[in-house]
């Protein structure tokens, strides 16, 4: 961008500002007391305009609002900033406080603190809604009136209301508590009972030059490999096995279509531990070497030979599971391509190979850009594979800390995290996944064709 | 192939190339089915294997089978360790209510991210890219927590609340399949004075059939074989699922794990295979238009 | 008869230990506050026992005799059914999580740092003076600057040899027995079995091997290290700067392991998985012997009835247990004859210390009813509970008089009563540290055992040396300090 667009940009975000707070003024100017009894006290305002049902929802609202603060909601905002003052005592039976709970419950706090606020603008703007229609005349509208109007123009706020809430509840708010933990000392020792502190201790340590950056650096190499390849195989898998089956002379196409479908259908795990147990020392393909005579290999043991079966197997296994989903979904794709396109293509003299290259990989790529960037977001963050496969190794070789030679990011998180309680460099790490995987992925798909021509489309 | 026929060619270069390329195009169709099929195969054989050790036997399959994994899977609880009935049950139960309520939830986002324009939408649109973003779990510690104060742990609905409430976070699919429903028959119905929740209700979801179909599967799919969550929230063995059940069987109750597994994937291969047309409709929905 | 004569004898041996009720300190009264002896009325107390003992009835029947025995005085116990390695210390603050927990010593006093697990008032139980007090070390805990005690032990876990009679050499009484004592001499010392072992795989025999084992596992491949001197932790294990498992000459018994998969020659034993497999190879003769623990000895005789040559009674009365063999004091498998073992044994070989754990009954911080569970505890751990343990699980008690009595007709249950009483069994550290042990201890030991199949595969070798052996542990040592320091 250049720099005076970017001064530009600026500039016009602060006359917005401006213009904003001169609305602001002149609304108060404006507003009549009516309006400002809703400023006072929620649906107040409404029930003087004789709109008594809706006053009295926002009436109930607020009083449960401040039921709430008055009995929990302070002492939850107040327990976000000190995280406990009082160290339980078990043994001696001395109640205190718990340092994880007090911190989700503090931004929970907060929530309430602007769900509160947005409910006190939305009930001071429908008063002033009112207001300018009773000045030109017209007639508050009747309760039945509101409930029409959710159903018709607000529509959309009716219909996003429960999955709003449940998002936030279930995911933003999750994600927030692990985005604040990274900047606290919890972990290690410092779990409950014992009080945490806010700090910037995991930061510290997660750059420290030492055994912690070597391994997120020797991780973090193989996780970009396995990501793109995985996906690239995967992606390619499904697309030449979706244009197999597409092939004029093959017959009984849905027949042969069953077989992959029967491996997509199989619950993951389920495959995951079934290949374990095939390529284990003492697994049948291992024995059957044996029986014929032949060394057994090193599959999925900490041997620095499995390092590169172990991840093989891991390509391979992860290709067999999501191979089908990518092969169904081309073979969508490609009925969509005109088939005039391949008629004229023909005439020209192309040949099939042309064909593939210059019309249906560039129409299956154009279509599925979106998705490949959600693939490699899910493969850059796939636990499942090597934690079902290989939970319990750490390489021997190579300095890994906490770690085996085939484990993802994610997977050291799970290690760091869940089975030794760093909670805070562990969320410290997946603060840096997320800086990685959301750069290159929003990058892609601003530019992607998909996302820019979202509008114009329709 | 086509090009070659307008040169008219001898009649017998054609027949052997086509000869070469449907040799070419059944090795490799047979080469992939055994790949796809022989693993599933494997632990299928597994689960009628007559002794209950995968170590049994050397090679891939058992010395003898027999039906009596799979009746002890039901009949015989081992004092209470592995109820496979009630897993199966509570499976179910979480499953099918996830998929009702997770449907209803992602739709409507979906409908309403395609065919409205409000303030907020971009936040939204980006709130949920952003959020995708993040490894998943990292969040279970907090969710512990938030069900522990809901007083849901260790309850079937903690995990309905959590499958059908997070599900919205994945609208794409259905958005970019409404996306594809023209405007042109809303303003007609507009026109002839229908308010947006008769327009959603009496014309878009009878066209979306297909998108419901795919959306429940997936809906149903996830919960169905999802492990790490129940484990997470399920305390007692009654209130497991299945998935849960199965990582915590031994190595030594390897054929109850094969059998336990055949036949929870039972179900849903078979609805897999009544639908695949709707999975493939919803999954090229959702690239075509993200 | 014997039980009275027992019964005396602890109360002679509580004497002392009644005395020292007088000196208790101010602390752990404070502490032990709680336990006012006076049952809490309607009390329900939930009990998590382990899985086998679930999966073969003994849990049911324990819950029952309770129940039976308290009806009068109003308090009962049920079993939980959660999964027997629960979480207490993210459960118990939200109320889940049992009452009264068996587990394996590092298991419960991972909790008990933390303060999860209660300190019980051990002075006064039935049981103080007839457990060593090398298992109540298992449990002690120094909190406040005093010692506590988190658990009441119950059974002894060690590592025990595996063996199926009928299958043993035809010839071993005349081939095997130098010193004629009735017991084979591969089951007496390493080096003889270690003989035998490479005579079955050169020559042939009724199995396909000797001695065959997963070599890899941390529990049972330590005590190679332990025999000569190495230790967990410094300062009676509850220092965890100082992991001395590269003290001594540590290096030398780890070598014996290469030695072992050297011989063995079977990459099976480089995989934990190998232990599962283990019931079926023996019942099939894939091996004649092997080292576990006696819990699982039911396992072993479900697999011999899979084959079909064995009812139950004749495998229950054909399947053995033996305390593992001597070590020799040269370090080295082959260095020795094996008759010179057998005959001069004090002189050529050394008791092998083996890891162990102590099995018992711990109490959550959060229960609601301490004095109910007491009496649960004090019930379960009783020597008529413990008989009962023994012969439904065939576990090995912790409790003097009862192992006494087992002993009479099941020498091996007083052989690892003796091993603990006589510290041949490493127990496994009381502090929370240990759980860093297995991963990189597993890791070094596959590391190590796979050394013996690289140069055939034109590998380098990485242990053909003592001291690459030696610089090989010193990274493991680092590997478990790193683990719980780098982060702390």
């Amino acid at each position: 961008m250049q720099a005076s667009a970017r001064r530009a940009k600026a500039g016009g975000r602060l006359s917005r500002l401006g213009a904003g707070m001169k609305a602001l003024v002149a609304f108060l100017r404006w507003a009549p007391p009516k309006v400002w009894a809703s400023v006072a006290v929620m649906g107040l305002g409404q029930m003087l305009y004789r709109q008594y049902a809706k006053g009295l929802i926002f009436l109930a609202l607020e009083a449960v609002s401040v039921w709430y603060f008055a009995t929990r909601g302070v002492t939850d905002l107040i327990g976000f900033f000190t995280l406990g003052t009082q160290q339980e005592d078990l043994w001696l039976g001395i109640a205190g406080d718990n340092s994880m709970t007090m911190l989700i419950l503090g931004i929970f706090a907060f929530a309430i603190l602007g769900f509160t606020a947005a409910l006190w603008i939305a009930g001071i703007r429908d008063a002033a809604f009112t207001a300018r229609a009773v000045a030109q005349g017209k007639k508050p509208r009747t309760f039945r009136q509101t409930l029409a109007a959710l159903a018709d123009e607000k529509f959309h706020v009716t219909a996003l209301c429960l999955p709003l809430v449940t998002v936030v509840l279930f995911s933003v708010l999750p994600i927030l508590f692990m985005i604040l933990i990274a900047f606290t000392n919890l972990g290690g020792e410092i779990v409950y009972p014992k009080l945490a502190d806010w700090s910037l201790d995991a930061w510290r340590k997660l750059t420290s030059v030492g055994q912690l950056g070597s391994t997120f650096g020797k991780i973090l190499s193989w996780n970009v490999v396995w990501a793109i390849s995985t996906t690239l195989i995967n992606f390619l898998g499904g697309l030449s096995l979706a244009l197999l089956l597409n092939k004029k002379n093959v017959r009984f196409s849905k027949f042969w279509r069953a077989f992959p479908v029967l491996a997509y259908a199989i619950p993951g795990f389920i495959s995951m531990l079934g290949f374990k147990f095939m390529f284990s020392q003492s697994g049948p393909i291992n024995s059957m070497l044996v029986d014929a005579g032949h060394n057994s290999i090193f599959f999925l043991t900490n041997d620095a030979s499995a390092k590169w079966w172990a991840r093989g197997i891991g390509l391979f296994v992860n290709a067999w599971i999501s191979i089908p989903s990518i092969m169904l979904m081309a073979s969508g794709i490609l009925t969509n391509i005109s088939p005039d396109l391949y008629e004229a293509s023909t005439l020209d003299g192309a040949t099939p190979f042309q064909q593939f290259r210059k019309i249906t990989l560039p129409f299956v790529l154009f279509s599925t850009t979106p998705v490949l960037i959600s693939q490699f977001v899910g493969n850059f963050n796939n636990f499942g594979i090597f934690f079902f496969m290989r939970s319990g190794v750490i390489s021997n070789y190579g300095d890994y800390f906490l770690a085996s030679d085939t484990d993802l990011l994610i997977n050291w998180l799970y290690n760091l995290s869940v089975d030794n309680n760093y909670y805070s460099v562990g969320a410290a790490i997946s603060l840096v996944i997320f800086a990685i995987t959301s750069t290159l992925s929003l990058a892609v798909y601003v530019r992607s064709a998909a996302y820019k021509q979202e509008d114009t489309y329709q | 192939m086509s090009l070659q026929a307008m040169r008219k060619p001898h009649r017998r270069g054609l027949t052997l190339r086509r000869a070469v390329d449907n040799t070419l195009t059944y090795t490799a169709l047979v080469t992939m089915s055994f790949v796809f099929l022989f693993p599933c195969l494997w632990l299928i054989l597994a689960s009628f294997s007559k002794s209950g050790s995968l170590y049994d036997t050397r090679g891939f399959f058992p010395a003898s089978y027999s039906l009596q994994t799979f009746a002890a899977l039901f009949t015989d609880d081992v004092n209470g360790l592995y109820p496979y009935k009630r897993w199966f049950f509570n499976t179910l139960y979480v499953a099918s209510m996830s998929c009702v309520l997770g449907t209803v939830l992602v739709i409507l986002t979906g409908y309403v991210m395609s065919r409205f324009r409000f303030k907020g939408r971009d936040g939204i649109k980006r709130l949920t890219l952003v959020l995708g973003m993040f490894p998943g779990f990292m969040g279970m510690t907090a969710i512990y927590i938030i069900m522990a104060q809901l007083g849901l742990l260790n309850q079937l609905e903690a995990l309905i609340f959590l499958y059908a409430g997070t599900a919205p976070m994945g609208y794409l699919v259905q958005k970019g399949y409404f996306d594809t429903i023209p405007f042109t028959i809303h303003e007609a119905a507009r026109i002839d004075g229908a308010t947006n929740l008769q327009i959603f209700t009496r014309i878009t979801l009878p066209l979306s059939k297909p998108m419901i179909v795919y959306t429940a599967l997936t809906q149903f799919a996830w919960p169905w074989s999802d492990c790490l969550l129940p484990k997470l929230l399920l305390k007692n063995r009654e209130q497991w699922t299945v998935a849960v059940g199965l990582f915590s069987m031994p190595e030594t109750h390897f054929s109850r794990f094969a059998a336990g597994s055949v036949f929870i994937a039972v179900p849903i291969v078979i609805l897999y295979f009544c639908l695949v047309k709707h999975i493939v409709n919803g999954l090229t929905a959702g690239a075509v238009k993200g | 008869m014997k039980k009275t004569l027992a019964l005396l004898l602890a109360l002679l041996l509580c004497l002392p230990s009644l005395s020292a009720l007088a000196e208790e300190s101010e602390m752990y009264q404070r502490v032990m506050a709680r336990f006012t002896g006076e049952l809490e009325q309607g009390a329900v107390v939930n009990v998590l026992e382990n899985a086998t003992a679930i999966e073969l009835g003994y849990a049911q029947q324990l819950i029952d005799a309770f129940n039976a025995a308290y009806a009068d005085k109003g308090i009962s116990a049920q079993l939980m059914d959660i999964d027997q390695y629960s979480d207490l210390a993210t459960d118990g603050p939200y109320g889940y999580g049992p009452d009264v927990w068996y587990q394996a010593n590092d298991i419960l006093m991972k909790y008990a740092t933390q303060q999860h697990l209660l300190p019980l008032p051990v002075y006064g139980l039935e049981s103080h003076a007839l457990i060593p007090q090398n298992a109540w070390d298992a449990y002690k805990m120094v909190m406040y600057d005093e010692p506590f005690y988190c658990g009441v032990p119950i059974n002894v876990q060690s590592g025990m040899l595996f063996y199926i009679e009928s299958m043993l050499p035809d010839d071993w009484q005349t081939e095997w027995d130098v010193n004629q004592n009735g017991t084979p001499d591969f089951f007496e010392t390493y080096t003889a079995l270690y003989a035998l072992s490479r005579d079955i795989q050169e020559n042939g025999g009724k199995t396909q091997y000797g001695y065959l084992d997963d070599l890899v596992d941390v529990y049972f491949s330590f005590g190679y290290l332990f025999t000569y001197g190495a230790y967990i932790f410094g300062d009676e294990d509850t220092n965890p700067e100082d992991i001395g498992l590269a003290q001594g000459d540590a290096a030398r018994g780890a070598l014996m392991l290469r030695q072992w998969a050297d011989l063995m020659n079977n990459t099976e034993v480089l995989d934990k998985t190998f232990a599962s497999a283990a019931y079926a190879y023996l019942a099939q003769g894939t091996m004649l012997c092997t080292v576990t623990t006696p819990d699982v000895r039911q396992m072993f005789v479900r697999a011999m009835v899979n084959t079909g040559n064995w009812t139950q009674e004749e495998a229950e009365a054909d399947l053995k247990m033996v305390n593992v063999p001597r070590l020799p004091k040269s370090a080295d498998l082959t260095s020795d004859a094996w008759q010179d073992t057998i005959t001069d044994m004090e002189a050529l070989t050394v008791q092998t210390t083996m890891m162990g754990g102590i099995n018992g009954y711990g109490m959550s911080a959060y229960t609601k009813c301490p004095n109910a569970s007491l009496a649960f505890i004090e019930f379960a751990t009783s020597y008529e509970q413990v008989l009962v343990r023994n012969r439904m699980l065939g576990i090995s008690p912790a409790r003097s008089d009862a192992a006494a009595e087992i002993g009479q007709n099941n020498p091996t249950v007083q052989m690892i009563f003796d091993n603990l009483d006589n510290d041949y069994i490493y127990v496994m550290p009381a502090i929370n540290e240990t759980a860093q042990l297995w991963t990189p201890g597993e890791s070094f030991l596959i590391d190590l055992c796979t050394d013996a199949f690289r140069a055939d595969r034109g590998e380098a070798e990485l242990f053909s040396t003592l001291e690459e052996v030696q610089a090989g542990l010193e990274r493991m040592v680092q590997q478990i300090y790193d683990a719980i320091f780098t982060l702390s």
